[in-house]
């Protein structure tokens, strides 16, 4: 008996060993990644949008300290019915992000501060983040609390800064707890606060107002009224979109995953609840599975549903009375409407030696259920990666 | 009142031990948890283009991904 305890005692050593060591290996081994990726997106509604990105990664430990430094460019081109309803033409801009991050671990707890800064034509903002993680329970369970603030100036395009800018203050505070739930098996919550204090609007929509008799006329015609039509029954006048300027957020999101040895992958599902100070609920279901068919091979499919409700002062169209007297608040951001969208993906990941790479694709179809200028849109998306450890 | 309270503090502090994972796995235990089809956060160089990406289409701030600010896109 005491032999065999001791046998197992050897054997435990040595796999823990194996492992441990396996995990030093590969910190001390391939300190550096190169990576470089490019996502594609379009959508029927004329926007087109690419955005490469390279990043450098430094590992400085094995507890997840690391040192990174990311650019991407986000190069748009759109005419989109945003655009064509304030009737201008198809616009293109590039916006440019630039990523510092720093985390070293000091046992079990890991700091972390982060760096922000993009800049587009009317558009730059700056952020600034830090964070702290903490393993416990035998590295079963990793809590993690982060808070990122972000210094926004909203311009306008081929004006001075001086003649219009306005600002904006984000900030998000993440709340994180990851539990191992036995061999096979974890699970993530997230709460996130986030507040919005500042200019919410964009300075290039205008809301078109209608009144009764617009309306009325409307329906003696027999049309509903939408962008091919939208200003035979408008009143003249068209009004900036004007948001509250506080914006208080709350998501809770939990994530699950599972192994399955049926099919050497895991099944995973988030879920994730959205309510905010503007009425706007929102509800997110991602249900996906992974696999490997190979040592070198990992492949996977997601569903993505995701399903919203209309801030209070969503309105299709803005009816007064008086033209003089006009909605406090009001927009035409589809993002604050109803609307559900489903998207089905599918992912292949490789690895060979040092070099490893990706290619995800997906399609989203979106119907918007109170939108005065858009039904519907379909959208692709393509992104590819690849990476290079040193 | 008195005898429900003593009951919901053992309620609570068995949450709160569950939640800190009071049964651990064991190093031998986590050969399926160290398959790279378990990590609960993908890469996190493609995840920051998705989440970029879904944050300029969704309305929702927050939880897994994508937080406010950033971009005039949203």
């Amino acid at each position: 008996m005491r032999l065999q305890l001791g046998r197992q005692a050897t054997l435990v050593a040595a796999v823990a060993i194996t492992l441990l060591a396996r995990d030093l290996a590969s910190a001390a081994d391939e300190p550096w990644r190169l990576s470089s990726d490019t996502l594609v997106y379009g959508d029927s509604d004329n926007v087109v949008v690419v955005s490469p990105q390279v990043a450098v990664r430094r590992s400085l430990d094995d507890g997840g300290g690391n040192a990174t430094a990311r650019v991407v460019v986000d190069v748009v081109s759109a005419a989109s019915v945003d655009v064509v309803s304030q009737a201008t033409n198809r616009f293109s801009e590039v916006r440019t992000e630039v990523d510092l991050g720093l985390a070293k671990s000091f046992g079990s707890w890991l700091p972390s501060v982060s760096y922000r800064h993009s800049r587009e034509p009317d558009y730059r903002s700056t952020g600034l983040g830090a964070g702290l993680e903490h393993r416990f329970a035998d590295s079963d369970a990793t809590v993690a609390v982060n808070y990122d603030v972000s210094l926004d100036t909203v311009g306008y395009v081929g004006t001075a800064e001086d003649t219009f800018s306005e600002s904006l203050v984000s900030h998000a505070a993440n709340f994180s707890l990851t539990q191992v739930i036995g061999p096979k098996a974890l699970v993530r919550g997230v709460y996130t606060l986030s507040v919005q204090h500042g200019y919410l609007e964009k300075p290039y929509r205008f809301v078109p107002l209608f009144d009764s008799a617009g309306i009325a006329a409307a329906e003696r015609d027999g049309v509903t009224i939408n962008l091919s039509n939208f200003d035979d029954y408008r009143l003249p006048e068209r009004i900036a979109e004007q948001v509250p300027d506080a914006r208080v957020g709350h998501a809770l999101a939990v994530r699950g995953l599972r192994y399955v040895e049926a099919i050497h992958g895991s099944i995973h599902t988030d879920v994730q609840f959205f309510a905010d100070t503007w009425g706007i609920t929102a509800e997110t279901i991602e249900p996906g599975l992974s696999w490997s068919p190979s040592q070198a091979i990992l492949m996977g499919m997601y569903l993505r549903s995701y399903l919203q409700q209309a801030a209070e002062f969503w309105r299709r169209e803005y009816v007064v009375d008086d033209p003089a007297i006009v909605p406090t608040w009001r927009t035409l951001d589809r993002d604050l409407s109803d609307y559900f969208t489903a998207t089905l993906g599918a992912r292949l990941e490789w690895q060979r030696g040092i070099l490893s790479g990706y290619v995800d694709l997906s399609g989203a179809i979106t119907a918007y259920n109170d939108y005065l200028f858009l039904n519907g849109r379909l959208a692709l998306v393509g992104q590819a990666g690849l990476r290079l450890d040193l | 009142m008195r005898v429900l309270s003593p009951l919901l503090r053992c309620l609570l502090a068995g949450a709160l031990l569950g939640a800190a994972g009071c049964a651990t796995t064991k190093p031998w235990q986590r050969e399926k948890l160290a398959e790279s089809s378990m990590k609960p956060d993908g890469d996190p160089d493609r995840e920051v283009l998705r989440y970029h990406m879904l944050g300029t289409r969704e309305g929702a701030i927050g939880g897994f991904g994508h937080g406010g600010g950033g971009c005039g896109c949203n």
